[in-house]
């Protein structure tokens, strides 16, 4: 993308190339590594453990970590290969650009990977708020949106948002940065409810949403293509399946930070070869860990569901969880998926209602949009999935900006409580940004509550 | 000015007399939000519609215990209203997926204890475009057959044809009244105009039009009239609660025009009366000067406010929003850089609904704004 | 003519007396529970000192949180409007200003008049505020007016993280406890003040040159810090620059007495 010196892009893309060159034999003990550790600033040093210290961990961490580089390098390229870049939110599923041969950035991604910045993201999200975006929207947008400000961050072609309906933040910053910094946008919107008719909505507007972008990159979707996108999305869905299959064994034999892996994979890779490839090295990694009775450390002592998202700051959390703390991070309820479909490749229109089918079921979208209590809404899912992997217990790791969230934390918990009988907890904070409450407050909540859930 | 006086008072209390008048005839009111739900089609069922307010909370911690402190205080308020009884006096609630807050509300107040007998959300698409426009037409369609079936009435076209005219003619008379403020002298102050607005929502259009009309022949030939002060506008969050222009005006400044859901966007459409009338509700609901939460609709909103900006040739545009309200945050960030760079001083306010109002600050930012204009 | 301006805020109140453009004298005193208390505390123990009495003051402007509320002042304006005018009177190169009081932060661009052009002023939150500077050093145990000082001595700073006020004195505890340099400590209570400070100067825009008041300008360490940050250097104030908003108030006091050529000696 940009060419200068000080584009963050360049800069996010050395940092993962230099990760994903890192080998599966890596000795962390060794001084140089020693070295290189310690100089790390502590959130990054964090999430690099996190990835690398379990060595079944960092199996998956390299696959992903290699497919991520490839994946922003090809960033880097698209303009001079001629194809259009798209900015979506998280509730956008890739596979369609991959099909239309345009790059698609998910926004929400990109901020927590500016998380790697030497500088950290911190600066950006406060640069975004001194120029004028209030301080209450989220941070997940405004990380990007700051830098867009700072002008390390080159516009993309277009900007196209299907969270209206399910996020006021999101779909507010999305046409926050339309206005501001000039980019063509698109809508999708999304409907109230989660039936037959909200989805056949749904699909028509996904599928003028593609017309429209079909007119306006004169990039054309070709079926072929298509075909074979959507053929390695099933493949991918079928293999997250069989992870999750996994997961349901007490004690759970699938690695913490594959959740983390699979968010990335999912927002930015589906359809795509290397997707497959992560999750396939991810089962094999789960299969064989099952195999030889391997859980997290010492024991599992607690399967925890996290019904909302997680801390992205820092993920040394999943680690401490899998190594010390004796807890299994079975899922969040927002990036769980579990309803997934299986497209039908039969014909282009088949294909592009399962892409939307597939999209209906994205996080936020499937549990944020709507009523709290309706089939397929927030808790229908929250007791789905504490059921399904048998949950002793359910963290809502409060994100400030999601006010929709926040609304009905308390009937969700409360109907939870009453229909399983297990606690959850609530935290406050800030997923995106370290300084609202830091990684040491979250853990000793944390803490406490484990002690008293065993 | 006996009429504006009447209309305060009406403004003044959650149950006004003619809420009491019309429960006393035996006849139904029902309690919605939002200016995007067709009233119409509750007053062609001969049920009072009536604006549902958080006027007058003094606290909000029962409200506060399900929503949370970083919902906006407009819907705690609501909720808290709801939550102890202070709309029992309404036979049901309707609201609108309007934004993240009162939807919130809504789902909180309809699993509590309080909740009223008919709650109903009528979801309207974020999205201005022909699709959007059916599923809306397919919402209304369901939303007066949930009227007709819980209240056993029938909506009549002849009646909801009698109704679109009742509330056209609102709307002429509030823009003849806006005519009145856009004057040199204007004789009506930004906050009187709040409780009228605040009345209208809240009793029949019938006689709310009547009472208008006596109204706008007196201010017509009133004499105390409001000259050298700040002329302003005022944009943003929903306003209902006449404090925060008073503490404004009280400095020296008179508001004008506004760009607000309860004030110049909700009535500035007619409804078509001569096609069918269904589809004509259907059409001035759906495509009426857009609030935030519809995308992509930004320039129209500016060109809105602009407009009423012009008309009324105020000195400085106030930018209110509620704290946590993103959409019109998010939208008053953008408004401001644009009024600045089309030469119209323009201040941000941050404010909170109700209770925990912050009067002091709030002075000090307007006094300051003023002060920039006077300069 | 004599004229006054009297600042009541939220921790200090300040008076000046002027006579035709000279600044006669000022005075600082910690806020009394009421601010008509501590503005005529204030104004008399100024007056005092001056050997004079309130019926010399011709005309008086307040201004500060408790304005509304002084009596003996002939009319009131925003602090916003004070500290601009205030700190383009003593140095009238200036156009943006940056007030940083106990309780809240304000960034005021002015005109080639020192009058008002836009500002603006932080939210409820005490974050980057006096009053967070001073729960700061609190925490740190030493006295508020000794951060700026003991910051020149950091070698290296210590970042402060947390935004929130709560959490950031327990990240100083977590410092202290660790046995880190105390002025590394200071040195990144100084930085993180300053970065919120600069939050909010962006949101105006800058205008070179710029002045900083309030009390928080006395803080060596945070001021640098900004100059940093913002790549430009602070005017230098030939008067304390607490004392400017109730300066300002008074050059608008001279002003406006103008405007009343037929004032009553009433008083």
């Amino acid at each position: 993308m940009g060419t200068e010196n000080n584009s963050a892009l360049e800069r996010i893309v050395t940092n993962f190339e230099m990760a994903s060159s890192l080998p599966s034999d890596l000795d962390l003990e060794s001084p140089a590594m020693k070295a290189v550790i310690d100089a790390m600033p502590e959130a990054r040093r964090g999430t690099f453990l996190a990835m690398y210290q379990d060595p079944d961990v960092r199996e998956t961490s390299v696959v992903f970590n290699r497919s991520s580089g490839n994946y922003w390098r090809s960033l880097l390229t698209a303009r001079d290969e001629g194809k259009k870049i798209v900015f979506v939110p998280f509730n956008f599923a890739p596979e369609i650009f991959h099909a239309l041969n345009m790059v698609p950035v998910c926004v929400e991604v990109l901020t927590t990977m500016a998380q790697n910045l030497e500088e950290g993201v911190a600066e950006y999200l406060d640069l975004a708020v001194e120029r004028g975006l209030p301080d209450t929207m989220c941070s997940t947008q405004r990380g990007v949106i700051g830098l867009f400000e700072a002008g390390i961050l080159e516009k993309p072609d277009l900007l196209i948002n299907g969270a209206l309906g399910s996020c006021d933040p999101n779909s507010k910053a999305f046409e926050y940065m339309a206005e501001k910094f000039d980019i063509p946008a698109l809508y999708l919107d999304i409907p109230y409810y989660h039936d037959k008719r909200a989805l056949d909505y749904y699909a028509r507007g996904f599928k003028n949403a593609i017309k429209a972008i079909e007119e306006m990159t004169g990039h054309k979707l070709d079926p072929d293509r298509l075909r074979e996108v959507v053929d390695y999305t099933n493949r991918a869905t079928e293999l997250f399946f069989e992870i999750n299959e996994l997961k349901r064994n007490v004690p759970n034999p699938v690695p913490n930070y594959y959740n983390m892996q699979h968010i990335g994979t999912k927002f930015m890779m589906v359809g795509k070869p290397e997707a497959v490839e992560f999750y396939e090295k991810a089962l094999e990694v789960s299969k064989d860990r099952l195999k030889k009775g391997k859980h997290v450390l010492p024991e599992e002592k607690i399967r925890v569901l996290f019904i909302y998202t997680f801390f992205y700051f820092d993920t040394s959390i999943y680690s401490w969880f899998q190594e010390e703390m004796g807890v299994s991070y079975l899922m969040d309820v927002l990036s769980a998926f579990d309803f997934n479909p299986h497209i039908d490749t039969s014909s282009v229109d088949t294909m592009l209602y399962g892409l939307a089918e597939e999209m209906f079921n994205l996080p936020m979208t499937r549990q944020l949009a709507g009523s709290w209590d309706m089939d397929s809404n927030w808790l229908w899912d929250s007791l789905y999935y504490a059921k399904t992997y048998k949950a002793d217990c359910c963290v809502f790791s409060g994100h400030l900006a999601c006010k929709q969230a926040w609304g009905v934390y308390r009937l969700v918990s409360d109907s939870i409580k009453k229909e399983l009988g297990i606690p959850c907890l609530r935290l406050e904070g800030d997923g995106w940004d370290s300084r609202i409450t830091p990684l040491a407050v979250i853990r000793e909540q944390l803490e406490e509550f484990f002690e008293t859930v065993v | 000015m006996r009429a504006l006086e009447e209309l305060t008072e009406v403004s003044e209390n959650l149950e006004n007399k003619y809420v009491s008048d019309w429960r006393n005839q035996g006849k139904k009111v029902v309690g919605y939000v939002c200016s995007y739900l067709p009233e119409e089609i509750l007053y062609a069922a001969d049920i009072l519609p009536y604006r549902i307010t958080g006027k007058g909370v003094k606290d909000t911690s029962q409200a506060d215990s399900y929503l949370t402190r970083v919902n906006c205080t407009f819907s705690r308020c609501c909720l808290e209203l709801g939550f102890s009884g202070g709309f029992d006096f309404l036979d049901g609630a309707v609201f609108i997926n309007g934004c993240d807050h009162i939807r919130r509300a809504y789902d909180n107040w309809k699993a509590h204890q309080s909740a009223l007998p008919f709650m109903y959300l009528l979801p309207v698409p974020h999205l201005i475009n022909p699709e959007g426009r059916q599923w809306y037409l397919e919402e209304v369609v369901k939303f007066k057959e949930a009227i007709e079936a819980y209240f056993e009435v029938e909506v009549i076209d002849e009646k909801l044809s009698e109704a679109a005219a009742v509330y056209n003619e609102t709307r002429r008379l509030f823009k003849k009244l806006y005519d009145l403020r856009a004057k040199d002298e204007p004789p009506l102050s930004g906050t009187e105009v709040v409780s009228i607005l605040s009345a209208a929502a809240a009793m029949p259009k019938k006689e709310f039009n009547q009472i208008l009309s006596e109204l706008i022949e007196e201010t017509e030939a009133s004499s105390s009239k409001a000259t050298g002060k700040v002329r302003l506008l005022v944009a943003g969050s929903l306003m209902d609660d006449p404090e925060f222009l008073r503490n404004v005006e009280d400095l020296g400044a008179v508001v004008v025009a506004d760009a607000l859901c309860f004030g110049a966007k909700n009535f500035w459409d007619l409804t078509d009366e001569s096609g069918d009338v269904l589809e004509a509700l259907v059409d001035r609901y759906y495509n009426h000067v857009p609030c935030p939460r519809m995308a992509g609709e930004y320039s129209r909103r500016f060109d809105f406010v602009k407009e009423q900006a012009e008309r009324a040739h105020v000195d400085g545009v106030i930018l209110e929003h509620i704290k946590f309200c993103d959409t019109h945050g998010a939208d008053n960030a953008l408004l401001k850089k644009d009024f600045e760079a089309a030469g119209i001083p323009a201040i941000e306010l941050e404010r909170q609904y109700g209770p925990l109002a912050d009067a002091g600050r709030l002075r000090t930012r307007a006094q300051a704004f003023l002060e920039r204009i006077r300069r | 003519m004599i004229v006054a301006g009297c600042d009541v805020g939220s921790l200090t109140a300040e008076a000046v007396v002027m006579d035709n453009g000279n600044i006669l004298g000022s005075e600082i005193i910690r806020v009394r529970p009421k601010p008509e208390q501590s503005a005529r505390d204030v104004m008399e123990k100024l007056l005092e000192k001056l050997d004079l009495v309130y019926d010399d003051i011709n005309y008086c402007v307040s201004t500060g949180y408790g304005r509304e509320t002084i009596s003996f002042a002939d009319s009131n304006l925003s602090e916003i409007s004070c500290h601009g005018r205030g700190a383009h009177w003593l140095d009238p190169s200036v156009r943006t200003v940056i007030d940083v009081g106990g309780q809240d932060c304000k960034a005021i661009k002015v005109d080639g008049d020192g009058l008002l052009e836009d500002f603006v002023m932080n939210d409820k939150c005490a974050a980057g505020t006096g009053r967070s500077l001073e729960l700061m050093s609190e925490a740190l145990g030493v006295d508020v007016s000794q951060l700026g000082p003991l910051s020149l001595d950091s070698s290296e700073v210590i970042t402060i993280t947390n935004q929130c006020s709560i959490f950031a004195e327990m990240e100083i505890m977590h410092y202290l406890c660790e046995d880190r340099n105390i002025a590394d400590i200071a040195a990144g209570i100084n930085d993180a003040m300053a970065r919120r400070v600069k939050l909010l100067v962006g949101k105006v825009g800058i205008k070179d040159r710029i002045g900083i008041t309030g009390g928080v300008s006395k803080n060596i360490g945070v001021v640098k810090n900004l100059e940093q940050m913002l790549g430009k250097e602070f005017v230098e104030f030939q008067e304390d620059p607490q004392i400017i908003g109730a300066l300002g108030a008074a050059v608008f006091a001279a002003e406006r007495v103008k405007d009343l050529p037929q004032r009553q000696a009433s008083r």
